[in-house]
């Protein structure tokens, strides 16, 4: 499962949402990010909050470019785990959800 | 702030790590403890109009004026603003002592400052990162007595440029839990009177080693990151940590992290990628000492 832990907010319940319907997210440009081991730091300066990726979550930040369609970002996730279409669309979904609801992602 | 009589004309003055402090009391105990706690980091005493404010962290522990005698009797004051006021003369010390620590986080704005003790030990250094309670004063303590050096049980002061560690080696503050095993590892505990420090109860104070004072301007590369959670009874335990992990966790231990905003995380990010990270679940304080030699490096470099 994706994680993304927070020492600024608490984490909401993801959306449901349909994997056709979505525009690729893309990454709001004054986030940093800080790449440790195979983890990751992501720290927004507009509000100071720092959010923690761990594998799975970095995988979908990374993809997470304008350029990119939201099912390349199921790809990326099915590449890198030996998981069906399915559960990889969810684990997108809910992660998505959690950088937006975070402020992570352009509107 | 208004003179009275029997206050002292000089100051008392120390140079401790990258910090001078200046301090004066009207208990004279108060300062000739504080003297005897700090004798190897002694300077000339001041006059009042030879502090220099940019350089010197300044307390003064003042009659407090009330117009009600039960009330509190003693402030203490750090850089001329009134930080606490207490009632019992063996107040005195452990205010004074937590007036320099605020006022060090206050103006220590070079450093990235973080809640954690600090030691060296063959050149690595040694971050033990917690909140009041985790038992990160009596670690210190405990590997103390085995020949390391001591940089700080209060805050870790890291270089924004280098990344490395620089001593503050403040006297160690230690609750009266921890009185019996720090007298088992052969440490003096200076304790002429009980001291009592607000929500900490009795505390005692150890001197930093000599080590400590003979190379405090020496600083040092972080090597070994560790979370202590003290375990009454427990058999400790060490766990490795994910470097996101630790990274985040100190993010949260610094004082002063706001101030350098992005680069805080930079900053942490860039020191937990060239440490080892590990939680510590601390019991009997030999074999928590033990423990953390057993993962320290044999030899390290000393350069950054």
């Amino acid at each position: 499962m994706p994680q993304l832990s927070t020492d600024s907010y608490p984490l909401t319940s993801p959306w449901v949402l349909e994997e056709a319907l979505l525009p690729c997210p893309s990454q709001r440009s004054d986030v940093s990010l800080q790449i440790l081991d195979d983890e990751a730091l992501l720290f927004d300066s507009a509000t100071g909050g720092t959010f923690r990726l761990n594998r799975t979550a970095l995988i979908v930040w990374e993809g997470c470019q304008p350029t990119r369609t939201y099912s390349d970002l199921v790809d990326d996730v099915c590449n890198e785990y030996e998981i069906d279409r399915a559960t990889a669309s969810d684990h997108v979904q809910q992660m998505v959800a959690m950088l937006a609801n975070n402020g992570l992602l352009n509107p | 702030m208004k003179q009275s009589a029997s206050e002292p004309d000089f100051y008392t003055h120390f140079q401790i790590g990258p910090m001078r402090v200046a301090v004066r009391s009207i208990m004279p105990q108060a300062t000739e403890d504080l003297s005897h706690l700090y004798q190897d980091f002694r300077m000339p005493d001041l006059a009042a109009d030879e502090i220099d404010p940019q350089t010197t962290i300044r307390v003064d522990a003042l009659p407090w004026k009330s117009k009600l005698p039960w009330r509190k009797r003693f402030a203490v004051h750090g850089d001329g603003k009134e930080l606490f006021t207490c009632l019992r003369s063996n107040e005195i010390l452990p205010y004074m002592e937590w007036a320099v620590n605020w006022r060090i986080i206050a103006r220590g704005e070079s450093f990235l400052q973080l809640h954690a003790a600090t030691l060296e030990k063959n050149g690595a250094g040694l971050i033990l990162a917690g909140g009041s309670g985790s038992g990160k004063s009596t670690l210190a303590c405990g590997l103390m007595s085995r020949d390391w050096r001591y940089l700080c049980d209060e805050f870790a002061l890291i270089d924004p440029l280098t990344h490395q560690l620089r001593a503050f080696p403040k006297a160690l503050c230690v609750k009266e839990g921890s009185f019996p095993v720090v007298k088992k590892m052969g440490l003096p505990l200076w304790q002429r009177q009980h001291y009592a420090k607000a929500f900490k109860g009795r505390v005692a104070y150890v001197r930093p080693n000599v080590r400590s004072r003979e190379v405090m301007d020496q600083p040092c590369t972080i090597r070994r990151i560790i979370f202590p959670r003290y375990v009454a009874a427990s058999r400790p335990l060490l766990t490795p940590m994910a470097r996101s992990e630790a990274a985040i966790e100190l993010a949260r231990m610094s004082f002063n992290r706001q101030s350098f905003g992005r680069r805080a995380i930079n900053i942490l990010s860039e020191i937990c990628r060239h440490a080892d990270c590990y939680r510590l679940e601390s019991g009997d304080l030999g074999a928590s000492c033990e423990l953390i030699e057993s993962i320290m490096p044999r030899q390290a470099s000393v350069a950054a």
